[in-house]
Order: structure tokens, then sequence, then C-alpha cells
């Protein structure tokens, strides 16, 4: 076997490696997929959706859990956003590039990775105890809303980055302020790069579930929030609660539960996927 | 590199004996005026000691091999070289016997007088009405009719 017909096997095997590795994530996929969708997909009716929780596993609904989830998401996205977004344009245009940035830069970075009990933890001594929100869905919001943050700060600076610098000069040029030309040009232009990040960091907020359990949220929550002072539940949870339980009837609401929320993150991130290709295609 | 822009602008514009020349000759009969101008990239030095004047409805040529400093020269005028890491000048420059590099300028002002054309086109992600308009707008012109 001479060196070419070496380097061709080489190039075959390492083809069927790869195709090897893809292949076990998604047959992994499949089986779990596969496995809730039987369990799951009979129960799921538009009772299921509506139904309050009961404690007869054929009349319980996810109507409270959906509804917590939906009030969460909806304030942790008003919370998250303009703070991150504002902390994000500060750090890539204003901030002066010295030690101090890099350290934030740096810091940031590593919050995205701090375990999410940790932000739990913190909430529930801040939010909960010190300003006396209680086990409520605003401090379950805030909390998220913290643990998200440097996701999105990390995004909205990646996507700035991105903005090439002629646009800048060019509207300087004009006789642009620093704001006008964010404002106009920079963030018009790296919008669809942020809102992408502030829907995967949400999308990423909806599954979680340690964080909220250390706030507060409840597993059994008799009916839906009306407001951000009153108490919830959020999907994981729910799903977390009827996988603990004995009887089949729960284990079948809980895959019932995961088909939804594994929907709606599909959903989320499809709209992510859209705004990222929309957004390339304006900047080429 | 910067001797090189030295030699051809004093060759269009001025030589360098006559320095004490153009100090005397600061009027108003010139609209941009520089003088022993240097500016630096960091440690690097990009242009050395220009001393050039223009005078008022004229058309001025800058002419030489890339990197030669002739668009750094350039964008002098309106001070987009702010935006450049490292970047420092010596020296004076003035448009209207006013020093456009002194602490109280207003910057949004000075580049709405002194337009700029790129050496690249560069419009922006936007549609063509956008791009005509957005000197207006930021301006705070909303009306579309002329006055």
């Amino acid at each position: 076997m001479n060196s070419i017909q070496k380097n061709r096997l080489k190039d075959q095997l390492f083809k069927f490696w790869g195709i090897a590795c893809t292949l076990a994530g998604l047959v992994l996929l499949v089986i779990f997929i596969g496995g809730i969708l039987v369990d799951g997909l009979s129960r799921i009716d538009w009772a299921f959706i509506t139904d309050l929780p009961s404690r007869k596993a054929e009349k319980s609904g996810i109507w409270t859990p959906l509804m917590g989830s939906v009030w969460v998401l909806i304030l942790t996205a008003l919370i998250s956003f303009p703070i991150s977004v504002a902390a994000g344009v500060y750090l890539e245009e204003y901030a002066k590039k010295n030690r101090l940035s890099a350290l934030l830069e740096i810091n940031i970075s590593n919050l995205a990775g701090v375990p999410s009990i940790i932000y739990g933890l913190l909430g529930l001594e801040v939010f909960v105890r010190i300003m006396h929100l209680g086990a409520s869905v605003l401090a379950g919001a805030l909390t998220l809303s913290l643990l998200i943050l440097p996701i999105i700060i990390v995004a909205t600076r990646e996507a700035i980055k991105a903005v090439p610098n002629s646009i800048r000069e060019a509207s300087y040029a004009l006789g642009a302020s620093k704001w006008q030309t964010i404002w106009n040009q920079v963030l018009p232009a790296s919008s669809g790069g942020i809102l992408t990040g502030v829907i995967l960091a949400l999308s990423r907020a909806i599954g979680e579930t340690a964080p909220l359990i250390v706030v507060g949220a409840l597993a059994y929550v008799p009916f839906a929030p009306k407001g951000p002072l009153d108490q919830f539940s959020v999907l994981p949870i729910q799903i977390f609660n009827w996988i603990s339980r004995p009887q089949q009837g729960f284990i079948d609401n809980a895959a019932a539960a995961i088909i939804i929320l594994l929907f709606i993150t599909f959903i989320m991130n499809g709209i992510a996927v859209y705004f990222r290709n929309k957004w390339q295609k304006k900047l080429q | 590199m910067a001797k090189k822009i030295t030699v051809i602008m004093n060759t269009i514009m001025t030589e360098k004996s006559e320095a004490a020349k153009i100090e005397a000759l600061i009027d108003e009969k010139y609209k941009l005026q520089t003088k022993d101008v240097n500016v630096f990239y960091g440690d690097f030095q990009a242009i050395k000691e220009v001393s050039m004047n223009i005078k008022p409805n004229t058309i001025t040529a800058f002419i030489g091999p890339s990197g030669c400093g002739k668009s750094t020269f350039l964008r002098l005028f309106n001070r987009m070289n702010d935006y450049i890491e490292g970047f420092r000048v010596e020296g004076k420059i003035k448009i209207d016997d006013d020093n456009i590099y002194k602490k109280k300028i207003q910057l949004e002002q000075l580049r709405k007088e002194v337009g700029m054309v790129f050496q690249k086109p560069n419009p922006f992600p936007k549609s063509i009405f956008e791009n005509v308009a957005y000197g207006l707008k930021i301006q705070g012109i909303k009306d579309k009719k002329t006055h």
C-alpha cells in the first residue's frame, strides 16, 4: 500500500467515525423523543392544556404551570432585554479598552458559566428576603433575568462587533453624534444577532428548574397567577413533580408536558434561526 | 513612507524652508491651514512635518504611493482618525483660522461642515431614501419638502 492509498484509507476511516458520532447524538435524541411521544401524545388534548391541577392523573392539566411559565418568561424578557442590551452597547461602544474592561469581560463570560442553582440562592436572599417579594412570579423572573443577563450581553457584544466600522465612520462623517450612530445604524444592523441571543437565552430560561425551586416556585398551585406578585409554578417543576410520582398516569402526564415544553422551545429556536438568517442577508 | 509624503507635498504646496513664510501668511486667504503636522499610530509615525495651506474654492489633489499617508492626512480635517486606536497628532490644523484639534471643538458641527467622500462606497444597509436623508435626519430636519 503506498502513501496515497494510506491517506485515502485514513480519510475514509475518519469520515465513517464522523458519521458514527453524528448518528450517536441523533439516535439518542430520536429514542428520547420517541419514548416521550409514545407515553404522552395520547394524553395531549385541549383539556390537558386548560385543566387545573388535580389529585387524579387523568383530570390534571398544565394550565397553572403553563401560565406560570408564560408570566415568568414575559417578565424575564422585559427585565433582562433592556439591561443586558444597554450593558452590551456600553461595553462595546463606549468603554475604553483597558485592563478594567478586560477584567469585566472575563467576569461576564464566567458568569455565563455559573451553575444556575447559585443564581437561585442569590435570588432567594436578595429578591425573596431582602426585597420582600416572597415566592412570587416577579422574584422568579428577576432571578432568571440575572441568569441570562451574561448570555445576552455576550451575544449583544458579538452582534455589535460584527457591524463593520465603515458604517460607523460614514455616520460620524455626516455629523452624527455617538448616540445617533448607535441608535440609527449600529443597533438596526445588529438587531438580528441581538434578538437571536435574546431568544436563545429565553429558551434556556424556560427550561430552568433549579433556581426557581430555590426561590420558592411551588409544585402545586391551585390557580394560574394573575399578577406579578402571585405564587406560581412552571412547566419544568410540574414535570419534575409528576415524574417522581409512582402512578403511571402521572408519568404519562409528565411526558405530555415535556412534549409541550419541547414544542415551545422548538418554536422559539425556530424564530431565532429565522432572525439570524434575515440579519445575515441584510448585512451582505 | 512618511518622508515620501512630505516630499510630495512639498513639491505641490510649499517648501520646508518656507515654513516661516507660511506662518506670516496665516490670514483669511486660506481656508485650510496645517503646520508641522505629525501623526502617530502608536509608535508608528504615519505623517511627518507636513505644512500646507489651501485657498478657498480650489481643488487640491494628494498623489503618492499606497500607504504613504494620503488618507490619514485627509481624515485629519474632520477628525475621523480619532477613532483609530493609538492615534496621536501634533502640530496645528486650522479651518477658517480655527484650530479644529482644540478641546472645546464640537465634533458634530465640524463634520457637518467638512463633507467627506470615502475611498470605498459606503452605503448604510437601508433604503436609498434613508441613505440620502440620513444627514438631514440627524440634524433634526423631518420635513420632506424643501424650504
